[in-house]
């Protein structure tokens, strides 16, 4: 009896085994080989014959089989770009909305794409012809579910695309959407955050070597920055670079969007840090402005965002005093005070209306004339010239210590060609932090 | 053990009137070694030749006897035959249990058998109606128990910690939430077959059991009858094959005992898309006898498993693609189903008993167990990518305006399986592009992990003081560790992550502190199998003390019983979480608490075939460490006022069993008062856990129970059971909302709840059947009804807040706050089988069954809404409900060969 139970048990532990071996369930799977994708068709327009489609319309449907290639030279990587993609041939740059995030996972910058247009649509933005897709009457954002059967990859990303160095003195229109380099420029607000605390964009002027805002018909060049930006809190680099990034056009204001902190990293830095900085974009409350006499007391002139004194229709001859805070150059080695003056019409009984002036035992508070001052020598914009002329590098250098500086005016009278207009911008002072 | 015998042993009653010259002989036969009911066993009478089958409960009764001496004879085809003589000297001759053994080859000399002795001792005896239930044979139970299973039912509305599973006194429920995880020994049916069943608030004796009662599961080796079994189920349910084999040897020389089992189950794909199944499972027990009064048993088992899992999606979704059980976690990798959320757990429990007979009376009994293990459940996550779930909202139809590009996205829903599933090809070809750039992983596959480490004392008494009372008492302490952290599973192709948090680094451009998920390794690179996100200990200690005493007496039973318990537990951080520095890293305070509870119960005994039944609890229970830490994954913070909860309650029953009828109709009426609730999931849009707390919530369940069953003839029965439950919330709790990656501010506020229903599981369910059985064939078929089922909701829905704005006129207000009903439904189910004897001792099973004949694939067996809310447009079909449906028709084969 034993004998059979354990023959029994025997043939039915195999038979058990085999059913249980032969039915393993998988679940480590391969790992699919990297995909290098190809494209068997070519292009059949370049990039500035598809703009070109669209002439003079708001928004035209692609009905040809129209494909384009390009290269990828932006993507949302950095957050600072958001649902777009730019692309570029050798004609030109091409922005296209696209309705999905997260898109340089695929479209890296470098990569080879070609578009079978057809079905998409071609549409002016703000002055900018983009690819899109209808929305609410314009255009828009082409669906995620639109590109594919349009979009295709072609082989594994390239190197970075070279960008066109930028002359702003030639036509610009042919270069929206591009990728630019601006070379020579500095950042006017250099050491502030490319975003303001809480705003969603940032306008921030871009300035020549010389500190002078690049205007464009009219209107400030301006590096905008999205606070989504993974650098939106980052400090503007200080110093004279190269600024890389994809130039575009709203509305008549041309502007330049970085793809990462990157592009702005060539930026020489003079090793100066700004110490104070006054735009004057507010009226400045804790700036001192105390009339000694003539009752005309510097004011904050909204239009224009500068300071402004004027005894011009005053109670008596002035004498009107601005005065900054304290600015505390202690450890600082070589100081440098730097701002702009403008001044329009004549004062025929005052040779220097204007006088800069230092102080070093002012109170902080009332009247400045009892305190000791000493005269600061700068270039200031010549008599009823209308010039706005910078001051140079004022050396505060002797100074170790927490300063007061001040801007004295004076006029001879109350009448015209008495009394001069002065304006003040740009207060900044830089210096090297002693380690 | 006697009390413990009559306990199975169901005596009945005298009936009115006795007949001159003529009694009733009534009975019941049990398996020797188990106790077990042995039905279809025919016994007569000889010389009478009166002849009867036993009962499902191995009952039987013969009315009208003449007075008189005659041989009694049990035979079965699979027993032993056994005969005895009796005397029929009364109007009413009621027997002790007739116990029988099982025929095997091994079977030893007769001298084994029971003899039947005729109770003649104490006629009042006869009355002694103990053991009222054996819960088991309780229809209401059983149908509640395997049919209403599959719906989500909850008996009474409870949550899962309201009842506790014993394995020969090891507590199986889980410490941090009181769960039992039932998971951890399943495919081991076999092995733990012996089970007592004690429901709602009847009496048990081996524990201080909550208000949903509990399970004793017996696995000591001596108590299998010996066989060798192997059974393969062929199905289309959670799994394909399962395989099973247990053999148990029955007492062996020298007093020893041995049982083993295995098991596997496995599946490419279940009845769910994408879900494949993976489990063994092994268990053994030995048992060695020293002398008469004193016996060790050892069992060990586990069920190591891995299985791909479903997740509820939105209606749309499933109206998409034309089924209700489209499950969004898996798509093809090179061609083959690969599933994202899979679970994979392996708890081994080693348990060692000590049973001891003091006396005749007195046994105590003694448990030592410990477990150790992980749980982990897998899931995709990325970082600065697009969303690769397909069901993502802002992917579906709906979410466009435009019809062209909606018709599109229908078609591509429709035909692409790139689309329509997760497109693992597109993960891997991301991760490699960031690879050339030297970048991290975009996509990965993380474990969330819990590693187990827990050590168990219960040691408990029972004794029989006269033949009225038995006391019973015990202690039980529970040293409990579990670490919870994430693993790295697989970096679909890439090269490494970075621990650190990108929605805090969205949130907080720039702060290199409050990104990091570690400070104290910050920007830590994550390979394969490096721990990362969170990592923290939970530590509970509880200590039991619990005493009871049970009254017998003719006309009425009663017991009372009383408990208390000594709780602790704390946090260990094993990370410095950025966004709370100060409050993540090292053992949180230690939290105590002093709970007692006292219950009882009593049963009036109008005869021997109709019981009244009353019992009540009241007790207070400390918060489950889960429920304890606002966000215990990264920081130490406990709720505020955190107390411990109160439940009370009672039920009021009304039984009647006749060998031809049985009956239990009961009315229960139960407050939970102060729990506190979290629903810590983890939010697939956020990818982050979210904490949903609500504290002080008050809840009331009562309902009525009913069920029937009819032996109509000898051949069949007929039954019905019913359970009409009314389960709500009854206050206004307080709700706090907090996110573990501070992506947005924890928000508190008054959760308008009152009156809402306790979700989810089917408030009305009722069931009706015939069962046929016929020479060894089985039929059972049953219709079955659901309904009253509610959807679980999104308490941000219920405030002050989500309605702010809107004028007390506005309709908006009731779709917003309103709870959805869940749709109920019919099922119609059937099975048959029957047993074969091969040879003389060999058997065959066979077994089939079908669930939801009419394929009734509308009825919504479980949902919730979405936690999110637009508060802006307040469109609540933004963010959809989400459902699981009650399968459709499936199929159960199972077939086993007895030896």
């Amino acid at each position: 009896m034993k004998y059979i139970r354990l023959k029994n048990l025997g043939i039915i532990i195999s038979l058990s085994l085999m059913v249980v071996f032969s039915g393993c369930v998988k679940h480590n799977f391969d790992e699919p080989p990297i995909n290098i994708p190809h494209v068997d068709f070519d292009a059949n327009c370049s990039i500035a014959g598809l703009k070109a489609m669209l002439g003079t319309q708001d928004m035209v449907e692609i009905t040809a089989d129209t494909i384009i290639e390009g290269i990828v030279t932006a993507n949302d990587e950095s957050g600072n770009i958001y649902k777009k993609l730019y692309i570029r041939d050798n004609t030109g740059g091409l922005e296209m909305g696209i309705d999905q995030t997260s898109l340089y996972t695929t479209y890296k910058v470098g990569q080879r794409v070609f578009i079978k247009c057809k079905g998409l649509y071609l549409g002016n933005y703000a002055d900018v012809v983009q690819l899109g897709y209808p929305y609410n009457g314009s255009i828009g954002r082409i669906p995620a579910a639109m590109l594919s059967g349009r979009f295709f990859l072609d082989s594994l990303p390239g190197p970075a695309p070279v960008p066109d160095t930028l002359d702003l003195s030639g036509a610009l229109g042919g270069k929206v959407s591009n990728l630019i380099a601006l070379k020579n420029v500095r950042f006017p607000d250099a050491g502030s955050t490319f975003v303001i605390p809480g705003e969603s964009n940032t306008n921030r002027d871009i300035a020549d070597a010389f500190g002078n805002v690049i205007s464009i018909g009219g209107k400030n060049l301006i590096l905008r920055t999205s606070s989504y930006a993974n650098f939106a809190n980052d400090k503007m680099p200080d110093g004279v670079g190269t600024l890389i990034g994809i130039f575009s056009v709203f509305n008549g204001q041309y502007q330049v969007y970085i793809r990462d902190i990157n592009d702005t990293k060539n930026f020489v830095d003079t090793g100066n840090k700004v110490i104070y900085q006054q735009n004057f974009d507010a009226d400045p409350p804790d700036w001192v402005k105390f009339a000694k006499a003539g009752g005309k007391p510097w004011t904050w002139d909204a239009t224009y965002s500068v300071m402004v004194a004027n005894g011009y229709q005053g109670t008596a001859p002035c004498e009107t005093w601005l005065v900054s805070p304290a600015i505390d150059l202690t450890g600082i080695s070589n100081p440098i005070l730097t701002f702009k003056t403008w001044t329009k019409f004549t004062d025929s009984g005052l040779a220097n209306p204007l006088d800069v002036y230092i102080s070093t035992n002012y109170s902080g508070s009332g009247d400045p004339t009892t305190a000791d001052w000493t005269t600061l020598q700068c270039a200031l914009s010549p008599a009823n010239s209308g010039i706005w002329t910078s001051s140079g590098d004022v050396s505060l250098a002797t100074f170790n210590q927490p300063v007061y500086i001040a801007y004295r005016y004076r006029s001879s009278g109350v009448t015209s060609g008495t009394a001069s207009k002065w304006e003040v911008d740009t207060f900044k002072v830089t210096g090297k932090k002693n380690q | 053990m006697k009390k413990f015998t009559l306990f199975i042993l169901i005596l009945l009653a005298f009936s009115s009137v006795a007949v001159a010259q003529q009694g009733r002989l009534m009975g019941k036969v049990t398996e020797m070694t188990t106790d077990a009911p042995v039905p279809n066993a025919t016994v007569t009478i000889s010389p009478l030749s009166l002849s009867i089958v036993t009962t499902d409960d191995g009952f039987f009764e013969f009315k009208n006897v003449p007075f008189g001496k005659y041989t009694l004879s049990v035979s079965s085809a699979i027993f032993e035959p056994f005969s005895i003589q009796i005397a029929i000297d009364r109007p009413e001759v009621k027997m002790e249990p007739v116990h029988i053994k099982r025929k095997t080859a091994d079977t030893e000399a007769h001298e084994d058998i029971s003899t039947i002795t005729l109770d003649l001792e104490d006629e009042n005896k006869d009355q002694s109606v103990s053991g009222l239930l054996r819960a088991s044979e309780d229809i209401f139970v059983s149908t509640a128990g395997y049919t209403f299973g599959s719906m989500f039912f909850r008996a009474r509305g409870y949550d899962s910690e309201n009842s506790s599973v014993m394995i020969n006194g090891y507590d199986a429920s889980d410490a941090e939430n009181g769960r039992v995880v039932w998971s951890n020994w399943g495919g081991l049916n076999d092995a733990m077959r012996n089970k007592e069943v004690y429901y709602g608030l009847n009496p048990e004796n081996f524990s201080f059991s909550s208000i949903g009662g509990s399970t004793y599961i017996n696995t000591r080796a001596s108590q299998y009858r010996k066989q060798l079994k192997v059974s393969y189920a062929l199905t289309n349910r959670t799994y394909t094959n399962r395989l099973m084999v247990t053999y148990s040897s029955g007492q062996l020389p020298h007093g020893w005992a041995i049982t083993v089992s295995g098991s596997r189950r496995w599946a490419e794909q279940s009845y769910i898309k994408g879900t494949f199944y993976d489990a063994w499972s092994y268990f053994a027990s030995l048992e060695k006898k020293f002398g008469k009064n004193h016996s060790l048993n050892l069992t060990v088992y586990g069920a190591p498993t891995q299985r791909g899992q479903q997740s509820a999606t939105v209606q749309e979704v499933y109206d998409l693609t034309g089924t209700n059980y489209y499950n969004p976690n898996w798509g093809y990798q090179n061609g083959e189903k690969r599933n994202a959320k899979v679970k994979n757990f392996h708890e081994p429990v080693f348990l060692l008993n000590h049973f001891w007979d003091i006396s005749e009376k007195i046994k105590l009994s003694t448990a030592v167990g410990y477990t150790f293990g992980k749980d982990k459940w897998s899931a995709l996550n990325w970082y600065n990518a697009a969303d690769p779930r397909p069901d993502y909202y802002r992917y579906l139809p709906s979410y466009q305006t435009d019809p062209v590009i909606r018709q599109l996205i229908t078609q591509q829903w429709q035909n692409e399986s790139t689309v329509n599933q997760i497109d693992w090809n597109k993960l891997y070809q991301i991760n490699y592009l960031s690879n050339l750039e030297g970048k991290q992983s975009r996509y990965i596959i993380e474990n969330n992990v819990t590693q187990t480490d827990q050590f168990y004392f219960n040691s408990h008494v029972n004794a029989d003081i006269n033949d009225h009372v038995t006391v019973s008492g015990g202690l039980n302490f529970r040293l409990y560790k579990a670490g919870h952290y994430k693993e790295m599973s697989d970096l679909l192709g890439g090269n490494y992550w970075v621990d650190i948090d990108q929605f805090a680094e969205r949130d907080f451009p720039g702060d290199s502190t409050i990104v990091q998920n570690d400070l104290n390794n910050p920007n830590r690179v994550i390979k394969v199998g490096d721990k990362f996100g969170y990592n923290y200990d939970a530590h509970i200690n509880t200590l039991n003390l619990w005493a009871q005493g049970q009254f017998t007496y003719n006309k009425f039973d009663f017991y009372i019983a009383g408990s208390l318990t000594g709780t602790e537990f704390w946090r260990t951080g094993n990370m410095r979480n950025g966004r709370h520095p100060n409050s993540s890293y090292g053992d949180s305070p230690k939290y105590d608490f002093l709970n007692f509870g006292v219950r009882g119960g009593f049963t009036y005994k109008f005869s021997g075939r109709h019981y009244a039944n009353i019992n009540g609890l009241y007790l207070t229970r400390a918060p489950y460490f889960t429920n304890s830490f606002i966000s215990a994954r990264v920081r130490n913070d406990i709720v505020p006022d955190l107390s411990s909860e109160k439940i009370f309650g009672g039920d009021i029953s009304y039984t009647i069993r006749y060998p031809w009828l049985f009956a239990r109709v009961t009315y229960y009426y139960t407050r939970f008062l102060n729990q506190t609730e979290i629903n810590s999931f983890y939010h697939d849009d956020y990818r982050t856990y979210v904490n949903y707390i609500l504290r002080g919530v008050d809840k009331q369940h009562q309902g009525i129970e009913l069920g029937v069953e009819v032996k109509a003839t000898k051949f069949m029965s007929v039954y019905g059971v019913a359970s009409i439950g009314d389960y709500i919330y009854t206050n206004r709790p307080t709700g706090t909302i907090s996110f573990d990656n501070g992506s947005r501010p924890d928000t508190t506020g008054t959760v308008y709840l009152k009156n809402f229903y306790v979700p989810t599981t089917p408030q009305t369910a009722l069931s009706a059947g015939l069962k046929f059985n016929y020479k060894y064939w089985f039929f059972d078929v049953n219709g079955n009804f659901y309904d009253n089922g509610w959807l679980d909701f999104n308490p941000e829905r219920r405030t002050q807040l989500a309605i702010k704005g809107l004028g007390p006129e506005d309709p908006l207000i009731k779709t917003i706050t309103e709870q959805q009903e869940l749709k109920g439904g019919f099922t119609l189910d059937a099975s048959l089988g029957k047993s074969f004897r091969i040879k003389s001792k060999v058997y065959l099973n066979v077994n089939f069954s079908v669930t939801n004949i009419l394929n009734n694939t509308n009825i919504q067996s479980g949902g919730f809404e979405q936690n999110r809310f637009d508060f802006d447009t307040k469109d609540i079909s933004k963010f959809p409900p989400k459902y699981y449906y009650y399968y459709g028709r499936t199929f159960y084969l199972n077939i086993g060969i007895r030896i």
